[in-house]
Formats: structure tokens, C-alpha cells, sequence
């Protein structure tokens, strides 16, 4: 604290007494307060996947703080610029356990989002801007859309934007002996996007992730958070190539988006062995336009494994936060405490269809609202307490409703809720298996947030 | 001894028959004018469609706006006598301009009748050679500067005094090139200004403020004698050029964008702005405003500026409405006319940022671009021309823009007086930069423009972004100020209470007009209408009046609330 003290001090005074160096110097925050307005299965937003839902109900609500700040220091000419990002939170009121959240608040939880350079190369009259350090990485919103560091290269060309990139999400500092390599898990990434016609932009992209295991052995794990590249670290060997192609359109009142991709390679040195990898996903967003209304049909498809064999069919994301709906995904407000992250269940894939309807009542106020049917691609499959093989692929149907409204230019409040009525494959994650889906799940979450 | 003497004597009647003290009243033999049209010899050692280089540059001497002669060698003259070659009489082929001095070589181009003429490498130049120079005495009394300066610079075929007294020739002094000479000097008591074949001022010389006791006894001989070498003012740079105003209307609210301009060709002016949901027009009377027309944005979307430009080559006005959508993935403008006596949409979804540059009217050599979007910055790397085709827009070829470029605001006329025109706008950090072609010429060193008017982007993650507000900045505009036939550009530049090197921090509360000029020394600013109590959102000229529109925002900051008054500004034609 004593030490961010002695650095905002140290910002503040050179902002308002220096002289004029060539540099352009802005602070952003965003200082997000957010509320469990109410849930009745606090249970159920326990991490990613590893919910487990009892018979009885558990209230709950509460009240949390998140706070961003981000220093953006430029070249007036805007060629070179520095980011840096912290955060603090989400602290809980009341909770000590990182030492803010409770009395006095003297602990502090300070995490590091952003640190990176950003700057044109000098020979280049087109756009050829290299990036290094933590920073926003995206691929795809369904496959790696967090940050990550590495160096990435963004180019233009004409009409076409490229993008050559090297992360590095993983770096083995242990090693089994001396005699072994460094086992690093690099990834490395090309896009490029053009439009192929008025109204179109299309991209087209390949992610390679190749890595061998430092760890030996270990499972790889379906079933909770176990299904995602971020949490195989580096315990297994892997060669993931992810090709894609994405994009959007728009014609008059009508508009729409897609994202196509293909997943190729193997995941080995696991405890069962070998897994071969051959998996897709497939998105698509159908809109309209309507004076102030906007109604959207979403669907996608994930595909999903249908059994225990070495040919692992289901789609793997890498690291993302989907916040398509308040139950299911990060769509409540307290982003921290959800089901999922991932735009599948398991590793049974995912089928979403969603109608949803956006509406600008004023300047000031946004109202929504969606209609979800959701399932998996295949059955979950497990065993109930009887004994009796169970499987089903319906999670349920859900409905949600937003509100936003703008109290000043830069203050918003905002207050949404979903509620799960849940099918049967959601019988999987209640402490009590009997095969039917017993419990219905609602969220309803708020937040005031000031963005500068 | 009797050497010694000698020599003395010798040396004192050096001193005394050189003029090496100047006398009273008569102009210093290191007048900066004489100094430009010293002789100085070259070669050309380059021609092409970016202009001619010559082998001399400042380390020779050479100022941009110098003149020199393309020379052939003519033929020998041979004395009838004695048969001896005396000389030769070079041939003139064209005259050209420098533009841009360097230290060992300068960048050329031809003046305005020798443009056809093709130039090669190897030929001669040479400064003030073969050149004809007329002498226009403004005021009657300038005979002996004419006198003095014919004497410094004999090698100019100097025309007789009275030819620059004749009423056709004092007629035209607003339109020199049609004279047909090589170089005009113009003297009046004020100042002296050398001018090109192209009527374009390359040097001055101001006068010494007269002692008034002695103003009497030298009436009869030129005050431009006075003043010497210090014709530059720091004084006039920090004063503002025009200072006093008055208040034209007031509208009630903020006019986050505004224009001014004919759109119904009737004559009168109209006033355009907007709030970001609704797009006002309004006629512009004596009495002030009068209500016309109102367009409320009824779909999903941002306004973000508006123009009044013509697009369809009538020579009236259409209004592109510039807007983003909600979801910022993309802009989506559209176009406002008056057609058969009624405003309404002509073009609607067209999915760039539109705008005209160099001109009104794309009759007039104006050209209608559209820039592309671009996620976390909004402003993309293309421009495209654009041609109205029934209810749409086509796209035409590209517009070749810099990497930094955007459209909002931006300005596209030659402002550096070089016969090409130069692209003007102001960056994402505030700076105004100039551009000729892929060079840069300059970039302010201090932040200017600033607005009310932003554009809203999150920048990063779904679930780690900040929003980026990004200025729409208030128009570019030219003009000429001072009467020396050449644009200024006008450039609103807004300020905070809390104004430093790093940045504006908090609510812009401040603004006024400076002015972009292009001199001897280059490009600089100075201050044209001096500080106003509240930020600038638009400018315009109407009849030779410079119409502000300042914002006076509300005590609450936490909301943009206000009234927006129209103040207009004498301009100096």
C-alpha cells in the first residue's frame, strides 16, 4: 500500500509540474460495484464446473468491489505507447480472506492485468504495430480471448490486416534433470482479415499450441474445470492446431456474425495415455434492427466426446469468459463467482440457441431480455445413487432480463437476473443423483460502475 | 613617411567614397530583401513530378521562396571590333520557386506559366538572373527606395519607376500575375514586399516607426527607409489578431457539432448541429436563429458530427450526418437534403465516417471520402471516394491518407503556398499535424482541438476493458486573414483547468481560435481571437466573419448541460 502510495504520488506530482515532454499521459479506471442481489443456489457458483447442487436452497447475497486502473503513457505522435493495468478485488464486504474485505481493510489484493509496449515500427507507412508483454490477447471469443504474454505483430496491407503472434502461457522453470529441455508451452498465431465484399468482413486464423509435459503423468481431467488448455499447464504433451475462419455482415437493418473452426492434434503423457484431438465449433448470430429495438438468434455448436476412446472429439477451449446468460456463464454482474467460463459443459460439447431482444428506451436506459434453450452435443453420462446409468444431454431453459441506466455521463447502474428452469443432464452437478433435475436455479445480480 | 601619408589619405578616401556608413534615411545594405535576390549560381540535378532539386541549399544561402532562372547558354557576343567573345546572353526557359531548403540542395518547383516546360537535369539555374522587375510605389513617395533598391540589385532587369505608378498597374496590385513580370516590389510607407510572377509574397520588410519630429522634415523620402533588419514582432505573435466579437445567437443546449452553410440554395446560410440524438437545422438571420427542421435518430446508434458539403455537384449543400452504432462495431451515417422544398433522408446505413475535403462543393474540386472503422480506435486505416449513386453511396478508388489519419475535422488545401495541397487534421493525442503526400511537414508541439464531442470504445477483454473516449474533434478551417492572398488555418484549441504537459485533466472549461500561418521560418501559430470562458465546438466563416460556437456548460460537471452562443469575429479581408 505504502508503495502505490509513493507511486501515485510520484505520477500526480510529475502530471501537474512538469514541463511538456513529447508524451501523452491518460488514466483510465473502472470502478465496478457490484451485488448478489439474490440467488437461491449460492452453491452453484462454485468455480468452473464443479458445482455441486444440494436439495436445500442456499440464500445468499452479498456485496463486492472491483476497481481497475489502467496509465496509458504515449508519444505525442501516438508510435509508441506503454500500458499498465492493476486491479483490486473482486473484495467481498466482510470477507477477510484477502485481508480487505473485513474490518478496517488493511489488507490489499493488488493483481497486475496489463504491462506492455506498443509501438509502429519506424519503416513502415502502413500500420505495423508490435506489441510485448501482458496484454489482451484475442483469437477467437470461444477459443482465447484473455490476457497473456507474449509479442504480437498487427499489419495492414491495403484492404487486409494481419496479425503474427508468439505467447507464451506457460514457462517450465523446473525440470525433471539436468539432462531434460525446458518444456515451455509457446503458441503461435496467425490471422488475417479482409473484406471480401460491401457489408462483409471476414477472418481467417490458425492458433498452434505445442508443449511438452514437465510433470509426469497426471490425468487429464473432463469433469470440472479439468477441460480447458489453461488448466492442463504443463502436464501433459501437446500439439493443438485450431484453424478458423470468423467474421460479420450487415445489410440495411439486418446484421449477423460467424466463427468456424476446426481443432487438430494430440494431448499425450497423460495417465490414460494418448488422446488424439478432432473437434469443431460452429457460431452463428442472425439480427435485426428495428428503430430501437435489436433482436438477435444466436446459435452455436460445440461438439462433445461420446466415449472413452483415445479420439478425444470435444472442443477445447484455451481461455476464455463467456457471458452469454446470467446462469449458466459470466453474465451476472459478480463475474468472479459463476458455473462456467466455457462455451461447453464437460467435455460433451455444447448447443445454444438464444433469442434475445435489446431495446434503447432512452439515452440514458437500455432494456433486454432472452429466451435460452440449451443442451449438450452428447449425454452426460454418469451414475446416480441407485446405481443406474444415467444419461441425458437437456441442460434447460432459460430466461433472463437486463437493465442499464445511466444516473451521469460516466455512472451506470445496472441490474439483471436469469433464472435455469433445468432438464435433466443438470442432475449431474446435484449432491442427490436420481437421474431428474430437482432443483431450478436463479440469479439476479446489480452493479453501479464508474468508467473514466 | 611620405608613404605613409599617402596611404592614410588613400584609406580615409576609401572609406568616405564606399558608403560603407550609410547614410540617413536610406535602406541598409543587409536588407533581407536585397539578400533574396542576390545572384547565386546552379545546376538542376533532378526532374520529376515531385519537383526539381537544385544543387543549392541553405548553406548557400537559399530561402524557400526564392526565385531562379532555368537558363540556356544563348550565343557568344562577338565585339565588331576586335572580333573578341565578350560574354554571352543566357536564354531564360522557365522560373522556379524553392519550396524547401536543405543544407546542401533545394526542392523546386516551376512557377505557374513555366509548368509545361520540361526541365532537365544538368541545366543552369541562377537566382534573380534574366529576371524583369517592376516597382509599384503604393503611396507616391517611394522613389528613392526605389532608387536604392534598383542600385543593390543591378543584375534584374529593373522597368522604369513610372510603370509602376500607372493606374492600370496600381489597379492590379491584388492580382499581380496577370502583369506578366518576373518579380514585383511593392513599397508604401509601412512596409516593402518582394511578390513572384504567381502574385506570391516572399519576402517583407516593415518600416521603423517614424520619430514624429522628424517625420516633417522627411516627408518627401520613404519611411520604408527606416527599420532596418528587425521587421519580426513577438508582440504580434502572443496578441490576438482579432479580439472583439459579438454575440450572433444562442441556442439553447449543447451543439456537440456544428456547420454552417447554404443547404436549401437560397442564399442564406443555415445552421446545422447536434445533441447526439437529434440534428437541429436552423437559418441564420439578423435577428438570429430561425427554426427549420428537426431529425430525430430513431435506431440504434451514436451521432457523431455533421457537415455541410456538397455532394452531388449543385452547388447547395447536403448535411452527412456522421453516427456509430451502439454496439460499436461499425459506423453507420447517413446523408440529409433539401429536396423539393423538403429535408429528409437521402442516403441512409452507409458504413463509413463521411466528410468532404478540399472544398465545398465536389464541383469545385472538393472530394467526398468515407473512412473505415476499426475496432478499439474507430478510425480505420482506409479513405475511399465516394460518389452518390441514387439512395447510396459507391465506393470509388482509395484516398491515400497517413497512418494517423482522421476525418473528422480534417483539411485538404495548400496551405504551405507551394502549388500542392496539403492534408490537416488532428490526431487521437491532440496534436495537429500536416501532411504533404507520405511526408510529414510539421506537428504542433503543443495540444490542440479538444472537445465536448467524444466517441466511446471499450478497449481489451470482455471481462478487462476500459473505455476509450476518443475527441470528434471541432472543424479545420482556411482562410485568408491578412490579405496576402494566401490561407491561414483556423484551429480551435480547447483547454481544461487543469492544463499541463502530459494532458488536459478534468472538464475542458476554455477555448478560442488559433491560427495555423505559413512563413519565412516555416510553419507557426499564433493566437487569433484570444480565450473564451468556455470550450469551442465549431467554426465557421460567413461574409467575412468568423462565427464561434462557444459551449457555457452548467455548474454540474457531472452532466453536460449548457447553452451554446454563436460570437462572431470581424476578419481582416
Amino acid at each position: 500500500m505504502k508503495r502505490l502510495a509513493v507511486v501515485l504520488a510520484i505520477f500526480m506530482t510529475v502530471a501537474l509540474a512538469a514541463p511538456a515532454f513529447a508524451a501523452d499521459v491518460k488514466v483510465r479506471g473502472d470502478f465496478n460495484n457490484r451485488f448478489m442481489v439474490y440467488t437461491n443456489h449460492a452453491d452453484w457458483l462454485e468455480a468452473d464446473q464443479k458445482s455441486t447442487l444440494g436439495d436445500d436452497e442456499v440464500d445468499e447475497s452479498w456485496g463486492e468491489a472491483k476497481y481497475r486502473m489502467w496509465v496509458e503513457a504515449s508519444s505525442n505522435d501516438g508510435k509508441v505507447k506503454g500500458y499498465y493495468a492493476f486491479e483490486i478485488g473482486s473484495l467481498e464486504y466482510g470477507d477477510e480472506s484477502k485481508g480487505a474485505g473485513g474490518y478496517s481493510g488493511d489488507g490489499m489484493v493488488h493483481e497486475l492485468r496489463w504491462a506492455y509496449t506498443d509501438f509502429q515500427l519506424p519503416w513502415y507507412e502502413n500500420k505495423a504495430r508490435i506489441k510485448m508483454g501482458l496484454q489482451p490477447f484475442k483469437v477467437n471469443s470461444f477459443l482465447w480471448a484473455e490476457t497473456a504474454m507474449g509479442v504480437v505483430f498487427d499489419g495492414a496491407a491495403g484492404s487486409v490486416d494481419y496479425t503474427l503472434g508468439w505467447v507464451r502461457p506457460w514457462n517450465d522453470k523446473d525440470t525433471v534433470d539436468d539432462a531434460t529441455e525446458p518444456e515451455d508451452l509457446d503458441s503461435f498465431y496467425g490471422r488475417v482479415n479482409f473484406k471480401p465484399m460491401d457489408g462483409v468482413e471476414a477472418g481467417i486464423f490458425a492458433l498452434y499450441m505445442t508443449g511438452d509435459d514437465d510433470v509426469p503423468g497426471g490425468a487429464l481431467s473432463t469433469t470440472g474445470s479439468g477441460y480447458e488448455v489453461k488448466s492442463f499447464k504443463n502436464n501433459f504433451d501437446m500439439d493443438i492446431l485450431t484453424v478458423g475462419t470468423d467474421g460479420k455482415f450487415a445489410n440495411g437493418n439486418f446484421f449477423g456474425a460467424w466463427d468456424l473452426m476446426y481443432q487438430d492434434g494430440s494431448i499425450d503423457a497423460t495417465d490414460a495415455g494418448d488422446y488424439d484431438l478432432s473437434a469443431y465449433f460452429a457460431h452463428v448470430d442472425l439480427g435485426y434492427k428495428m428503430d430501437k429495438m435489436k433482436l438477435t438468434y444466436t446459435f452455436w455448436y460445440a461438439s462433445g466426446d461420446d466415449d472413452d476412446d483415445d479420439d478425444l472429439d470435444a472442443f477445447l477451449s484455451i481461455d476464455v469468459d463467456r457471458m452469454d446468460n446470467v446462469v449458466i456463464f459470466e453474465g451476472g454482474f459478480t463475474d468472479d463467482d459463476y458455473f462456467t467460463e466455457r462455451p461447453y459443459i464437460l467435455d460433451k460439447g455444447f448447443i445454444m440457441n438464444k433469442l434475445a431482444l435489446d431495446y434503447k428506451a432512452s439515452k440514458k436506459m437500455t432494456l433486454g431480455a432472452s429466451l435460452m434453450y440449451m443442451m449438450t452435443a452428447e449425454d452426460v453420462e454418469y451414475v446416480d445413487d441407485l446405481g443406474r446409468d444415467r444419461s441425458d444431454d437437456s441442460i434447460g431453459t432459460e430466461i433472463d432480463a437486463y437493465m442499464k441506466y445511466k444516473i451521469y455521463d460516466d455512472l451506470e447502474f445496472a441490474l439483471n437476473a436469469g433464472y435455469l428452469f433445468a432438464d435433466d443432464a443438470i442432475d449431474y452437478f446435484e449432491a442427490d443423483r436420481d437421474g431428474n433435475s430437482d432443483e431450478d436455479i436463479f440469479i439476479s445480480t446489480a452493479r453501479v460502475r464508474y468508467k473514466f | 613617411m611620405r608613404r605613409l601619408s599617402c596611404g592614410l589619405v588613400a584609406f580615409v578616401a576609401v572609406i568616405l567614397c564606399t558608403g560603407v556608413f550609410p547614410s540617413a534615411g536610406v535602406a541598409r545594405a543587409d536588407d533581407r530583401i536585397v539578400e533574396r535576390l542576390q545572384p547565386l549560381a546552379g545546376y538542376v540535378v533532378e526532374s520529376g513530378p515531385q519537383g526539381i532539386v537544385i544543387d543549392r541549399g541553405s548553406s548557400h544561402g537559399v530561402n524557400p521562396g526564392d526565385v531562379f532562372s532555368v537558363l540556356r547558354p544563348g550565343a557568344p557576343l562577338v565585339h565588331p571590333a576586335t572580333g573578341q567573345v565578350i560574354g554571352r546572353r543566357d536564354e531564360k526557359l522557365a522560373l522556379i520557386k524553392v519550396v524547401r531548403a536543405e543544407a546542401g540542395y533545394a526542392v523546386t518547383v516551376p512557377l505557374g506559366r513555366y509548368r509545361q516546360v520540361p526541365l532537365m537535369r544538368g541545366q543552369m539555374v541562377k537566382r534573380a538572373a534574366e529576371q524583369r522587375l517592376l516597382f509599384i510605389d503604393l503611396d507616391g513617395h517611394q522613389r528613392q527606395a526605389y532608387s536604392w533598391y534598383r542600385d543593390q540589385t543591378p543584375h534584374l532587369q529593373w522597368d522604369a519607376y513610372e510603370a509602376g505608378r500607372q493606374p492600370a498597374v496600381l489597379g492590379a496590385v491584388r492580382q499581380l500575375a496577370r502583369l506578366g513580370y518576373d518579380l514585383y516590389l511593392l513599397a508604401d510607407g509601412r512596409q516593402v514586399q518582394l511578390f513572384n510572377a504567381d502574385g506570391e509574397l516572399i519576402g517583407v520588410r516593415f518600416a521603423r516607426v517614424p520619430d514624429p519630429a522628424a517625420a516633417e522634415s522627411a516627408a518627401s523620402s520613404t519611411a520604408g527607409d527606416a527599420g532596418g533588419r528587425y521587421n519580426l514582432s513577438t508582440s504580434e505573435r502572443s496578441r490576438a489578431l482579432t479580439a472583439t466579437y459579438r454575440q450572433a445567437a444562442t441556442i439553447n443546449g449543447i451543439a456537440y457539432s456544428i456547420d454552417i452553410g447554404d443547404v436549401t440554395g437560397d442564399g442564406q446560410s443555415e445552421v446545422v448541429f447536434t445533441d447526439k440524438e437529434r440534428v437541429y437545422v436552423y437559418t441564420l438571420t439578423p435577428q438570429g436563429l430561425k427554426y427549420r427542421y428537426r431529425y430525430q435518430l430513431s435506431r440504434w446508434g451514436t451521432l457523431m458530427n455533421v457537415q455541410i458539403a456538397d455532394i452531388d455537384g449543385d452547388r447547395r449543400g447536403e448535411i452527412l450526418v456522421n453516427a456509430m452504432n451502439e454496439d460499436e462495431d461499425g459506423f453507420s451515417s447517413f446523408i440529409l437534403g433539401y429536396k423539393e422544398g423538403k429535408y429528409r433522408e437521402i442516403v441512409t446505413l452507409v458504413p463509413y465516417v463521411l466528410g468532404v475535403l478540399g472544398g465545398f462543393s465536389v464541383a469545385d474540386g472538393g472530394f467526398f471520402v468515407g473512412q473505415t472503422f476499426a475496432e478499439e480506435v474507430v478510425y480505420g486505416n482506409l479513405v475511399y471516394r465516394l460518389q452518390l449513386q441514387g439512395d447510396g453511396v459507391k465506393t470509388a478508388e482509395p484516398f491515400a491518407v497517413p497512418l494517423e489519419f482522421r476525418l473528422p475535422g480534417a483539411l485538404f488545401e495548400d496551405i504551405n503556398h507551394d502549388g500542392r495541397r496539403e492534408l490537416c487534421f488532428m490526431n487521437a493525442q491532440n496534436f495537429l499535424l500536416v501532411y504533404q503526400g507520405g511526408d510529414r511537414l510539421w506537428m504542433s508541439d503543443e495540444r490542440l482541438g479538444g472537445s465536448l464531442n467524444d466517441t466511446q470504445v471499450e478497449v481489451g477483454t470482455n471481462k478487462v476493458s476500459y473505455t476509450n473516449k476518443l475527441d470528434v474533434p471541432p472543424p479545420l478551417r482556411v482562410v485568408d486573414v491578412n490579405g496576402d492572398r494566401r490561407l491561414e488555418v483556423m484551429v480551435v484549441r480547447n483547454t481544461s483547468a487543469i492544463s499541463t504537459g502530459l494532458g488536459e485533466f478534468g472538464f475542458l472549461s476554455k477555448g478560442g481560435v488559433v491560427l495555423l500561418e505559413y512563413a519565412g521560418m516555416g510553419f507557426a501559430l499564433r493566437p487569433m481571437t484570444g480565450e473564451l470562458e468556455g470550450p469551442v465546438q465549431g467554426i465557421n466563416v460567413v461574409e467575412n466573419e468568423l462565427l464561434v460556437a462557444m459551449v457555457k456548460r452548467s455548474d454540474d460537471l457531472l452532466k453536460t448541460t449548457g447553452d451554446t452562443y454563436l460570437l462572431g469575429f470581424p476578419l481582416r479581408q
